[in-house]
């Protein structure tokens, strides 16, 4: 039960909450099929898993949809090195033009789809994701930080490390494959 | 006819002069029945012409709020996507439904910050409203104002606001009166069926920041002019601050809140009886500071956050609290030690027996012999009497608790005990690792358990979950015994900003070469610690910004050291210059900050400040290149002071919990059309540049917050000279943190000489790539009635 409820206690979520992510096939679905994609990196993203960095996986990711990386997070310089599809800027800005249906994305190629979220600290994701939720409803949000967000549009569950990387490899290897 | 009201003179409800006429013959003709009642005769002696609004109402200064919020626009993080305010509810808002009172979820959250800041302003208009009478009470009505020498204009934003230019404190009697006056009707503006657009409710957010604004300068000129905090001092003394300063061989009173009388009568009293020195007293969030202006042998444990932990030490000997962010199960924290609880404010009672009319010796017997865990007393002078002799009574009968209250192998054998349910991480609000701490801390390694010691804000909501009992907040402090040696050095709050000091800088900053005035205010619920804010203030000391701090903030950057052992305080400057550390005092001393913004254009620009609000934040938010930083910001009193910094043009920016309050008003650099302005000079709408960028922002890192405020302190009016300084630091500091030149600098280049000429080559290079064009610097306004001239 606790693995589909919000990671934070407190954080009860409205009336309608995100579908759980069970399995990295169905991810890697819902990504191939997204659209436009926008990843929205926090500094978390900087965190080293057993095996490779968490920002591997995420530029892994990024490269294999052709997805745009915004982040403010202090791994930006190594996201930009890897990634040319990178800017700078902060994900409460992002998330503040998503709604604009004008805005043409941070490339300037047209609306994002879909946008996923990783590396926040949990409860500014919890707080963006209902911004959109309620503001930018066409866009769909995917969480793949190991903690259930009920504001996405689809969340992992609450997971440990070792569960979660194993997911985020599973998930490259759907999407590269 | 009834009765006339004379508007302009009819600034108060106290009655100075009624007349009634049973009949009168007047050359319009005969006037029966008439009454005449002015409120409150003014003796004009303010030489400055009244402004275009003195003491506006909620609809007078709604265009300017409308132009900052078209270019600085919401966004709404529904932190509750319910509303359960009537009981037409529960209402669901979300995806586009409304409440059956019609209101939409944009509406819903702006009412909710409307909410907070009505708080926030009420709150310290309640604070002023008691300082003032209790001052009145004390000295009477006529004492004047006094801010020291170097201070002609005593109240700028009660000036600029009002149209008063107050000499005594009854003068202040009528600013609160004002300020009651439009809290009222913002409040009632919340009710069901009334507002229901969310702009106008951020309207009336950024109308009750101005209000709090005036009555925290109330407030502040009112005890700095009488109760003899320094006045203006920029070498205002440094105070012994930290857990470490404190003589457990001393009976020790605490003291924790933010309205001082209470302080300061334990201060009399130790003085009038030659006991100062012999009891410590020693205080916690704002009280502390305003106890250390009025006696500087005051010792300043910290912010907020330290309450519990301060208590648990055992050292407090009597708890003496007065009001607002006091933790409110504090009475069960002192019982637990035995130590005894004061409150001394009529808005925290706490439950207990009012003893204000009992004689002292018996009130102090009750306690000292655990009659009663605590007392309620509304006289100051009367709480400085039982707190000293309770605690000269009780120290002797509590040494036990003075030594580290739970030891190295304690520690150890609780965490075998953790369950490792987790639910001490899911409730922590900065998702601390507690589990994995306790799991090293069951085998002996105490070290992740007290490296979590630095993040941990002190809210003990972990203890309330944990299904073993642990007693986790004092496992994490006295992990390590380093808490307990902890000295510093904070200087005393020193009030006001100086005419002078505004005359030699304002020239400066207006055209950048000061390259910013960063203030670091507000609360201490820091995600990553404190040392973030020292951090962030001495990167911009060591730049040559002028650094400003108030509250628990001022405290924060006092309490770490560099490899000499120095704080920022010893290391830099009390002065407001170019490179000086300026604790300006508690939160109502914030009062200053803006009203050094204000100065600013008063003072070096000569703008007229008399009740000319709009023009004066128009220069602020086009010229004066200031930034508030409120990393820890947890209130809803630092919510209220931030939107009246918004009105006044200048931009803030908070930490990732800033987040909670649900609302972010932001720029959008990629819409030209957002950036259009008039210069002054021809009357032309040109496009200017996104500077101030944005207008309420949150950073998740210290680094994005450093980057964002030098980015944040570039104003249109910058000269070309100016510009590059700017520049050349919001360069450096991106290059720094991100190994590369910001891809936005092309937008805040408007001419060739605006480039620092360290990075000319880089900078030219990036200009040919984003295509870019030569601007004109203009003479920027948002009003059309400051152009000069039409062409």
């Amino acid at each position: 039960m606790w693995r589909s409820e919000p990671w934070m206690k407190a954080e009860v979520p409205g009336t309608r909450r995100a579908t759980i992510i069970e399995k990295p096939e169905l991810a890697a679905e819902l990504l191939k099929q997204g659209g436009r994609i926008l990843v929205v990196c926090g500094n978390g993203v900087s965190t080293v898993l057993s095996k490779r960095s968490l920002l591997d996986y995420i530029v892994d990711v990024a490269e294999a949809v052709d997805a745009h990386i915004a982040t403010s997070s202090m791994a930006y310089a190594k996201i930009k090195s890897r990634l040319t599809n990178a800017t700078w800027i902060s994900p409460m800005e992002v998330a503040h033009r998503v709604p604009d249906p004008e805005w043409m994305g941070l490339d300037g190629k047209g609306a994002y789809k879909t946008m996923v979220f990783i590396g926040l600290p949990y409860y500014m994701t919890w707080l963006i994701l209902t911004g959109l939720k309620n503001f930018a409803q066409s866009v769909k949000t995917i969480s793949l930080d190991r903690f259930y967000q009920p504001n996405a549009s689809w969340s992992l569950r609450n997971m440990n490390i070792g569960e979660w990387e194993q997911f985020l490899e599973a998930l490259v290897n759907k999407l590269k494959a | 006819m009834k009765c006339f009201s004379i508007k302009k003179v009819s600034l108060v409800s106290k009655k100075d002069l009624y007349i009634k006429l049973k009949e009168a013959t007047t050359t319009l003709g005969v006037l029966r029945d008439v009454e005449i009642s002015i409120d409150r005769i003014i003796y004009e002696e303010f030489e400055e012409p009244i402004g275009p609004t003195p003491m506006p109402s909620i609809k007078d200064l709604r265009s300017w709020d409308y132009t900052l919020l078209k270019r600085y626009r919401p966004f709404y993080m529904p932190f509750c996507e319910l509303c359960c305010l009537c009981t037409f509810g529960k209402c669901d808002l979300s995806m586009g439904k409304r409440g059956a009172c019609g209101l939409d979820m944009a509406a819903q959250q702006s009412r909710i910050v409307l909410l907070a800041c009505c708080i926030g302003a009420a709150t310290h208009t309640s604070h002023a409203k008691h300082l003032v009478e209790y001052l009145i009470e004390r000295y009477g009505r006529d004492i004047p104002l006094d801010l020291g020498e170097g201070v002609g204009v005593e109240a700028p934003i009660v000036r600029l606001v009002t149209g008063i230019k107050p000499r005594t404190l009854r003068d202040l009697e009528d600013v609160l009166s004002y300020v009651d006056n439009q809290l009222i009707h913002l409040l009632a503006s919340t009710h069901t069926g009334q507002e229901g657009d969310a702009l106008d409710f951020e309207s009336k957010v950024l109308h009750v920041g101005m209000m709090d604004h005036l009555a925290m300068e109330v407030a502040d000129i009112a005890q700095i002019s009488v109760m003899g905090f320094p006045k203006s001092d920029p070498d205002a003394p440094l105070i012994d601050s930290g857990f470490g300063i404190v003589d457990k061989s001393k009976p020790v009173i605490m003291v924790v809140g933010h309205n001082v009388p209470s302080a300061a009568g334990i201060i009399d009293y130790l003085i009038e009886n030659g006991l100062l020195g012999q009891v410590e007293v020693t205080g916690l969030c704002c009280t502390a500071h305003d106890a250390a202006r009025y006696n500087p042998r005051t010792k300043i444990i910290g912010p907020i956050s330290w309450q519990v932990r301060y208590i648990r030490s055992g050292l407090p000997d009597v708890v003496v609290v007065d009001e607002q962010c006091i933790k409110t199960n504090l009475i069960d924290e002192a019982r637990k030690v035995d130590a005894v609880f004061i409150a001394t404010s009529e808005k925290n009672c706490q439950g207990l027996r009012d003893r204000t009319e009992d004689p002292v010796d018996e009130v102090v017997k009750d306690l000292v012999e655990r009659r009663e865990d605590g007392v309620l007393i509304f006289d100051a002078e009367k709480v400085g009497e039982v707190a000293v002799k309770a605690a000269i009574a009780l120290a002797p009968k509590r040494r036990q608790y003075k030594e580290k209250p739970i030891s190295r192998e304690a520690i150890i054998e609780y965490a075998k005990r953790c369950i490792k349910c987790m639910e001490c991480v899911r409730t922590c609000p900065n998702n601390l690792p507690i589990m994995d701490a306790m799991g090293a801390a069951a085998k002996g390694d105490l070290s992740i358990l007290s490296g979590l010691y630095e993040q941990c804000i002190g809210c003990v909501k972990c203890e309330g979950v944990c299904r073993a009992k642990l007693p986790i907040h004092s496992m994490i402090v006295w992990a390590d015994d380093v808490f307990e040696k902890e000295t510093f050095k904070v200087r005393a709050g020193r009030g006001a900003i100086k005419d002078t000091e505004i005359r030699a800088v304002g020239g400066p900053i207006v055209f950048g070469e000061i390259p910013g005035v960063i203030a670091f205010v507000g609360c201490s619920n820091y995600a990553y610690g404190g040392r973030d804010v020292y951090e962030m203030s001495e990167e911009f000391a060591k730049r040559r910004y002028i650094i400003l701090a108030s509250g628990c903030a001022a405290m924060t950057l006092g309490m770490y050291k560099d490899e000499e052992g120095k704080t920022l305080y010893e290391r830099f400057p009390g002065s407001f210059d170019a490179g000086g550390v300026v604790n300006v005092g508690s939160c109502v001393s914030n009062a200053h900050i803006a009203g050094a913004a204000i100065k600013i254009a008063n003072i070096f620009a000569r703008r007229p400040l008399r009740a000319n609000y709009e023009e004066i934040a128009d220069y602020v938010l086009n010229r004066v290149g200031a930034v508030g930083v409120a990393w820890g910001a947890m209130s809803q009193k630092a919510a209220s002071i931030a939107s009246g910094f918004w009105r006044l043009g200048v931009p803030v920016i908070v930490g990732p919990h800033g987040s909670k309050y649900r609302r972010a008003l932001l720029g959008r650099s990629d819409r030209e059309e957002d950036w259009v302005i008039y210069n002054a000079r021809t009357g032309e709408k040109v496009y200017c540049e996104p500077a101030p960028e944005h207008l309420f922002y949150m950073a998740e890192t210290k680094e994005e917050a450093i980057v964002m405020i030098a980015k944040l302190c570039m104003r249109p009016n910058d000269t070309t000279k100016g510009r590059a300084i700017k520049l050349s630091h919001y360069a450096d500091l991106y290059k720094k943190f991100y190994n590369a030149l910001p891809e936005d600098i092309h937008l805040f280049v408007r001419t060739p000489a605006d480039i620092p000429i360290t990075m000319k080559d880089e900078i030219l290079a990036l200009l040919k790539e984003k295509d870019w064009k030569e601007k004109t610097i203009p003479d920027p306004t948002l009003l059309p009635r400051l152009i000069r001239r039409r062409e």
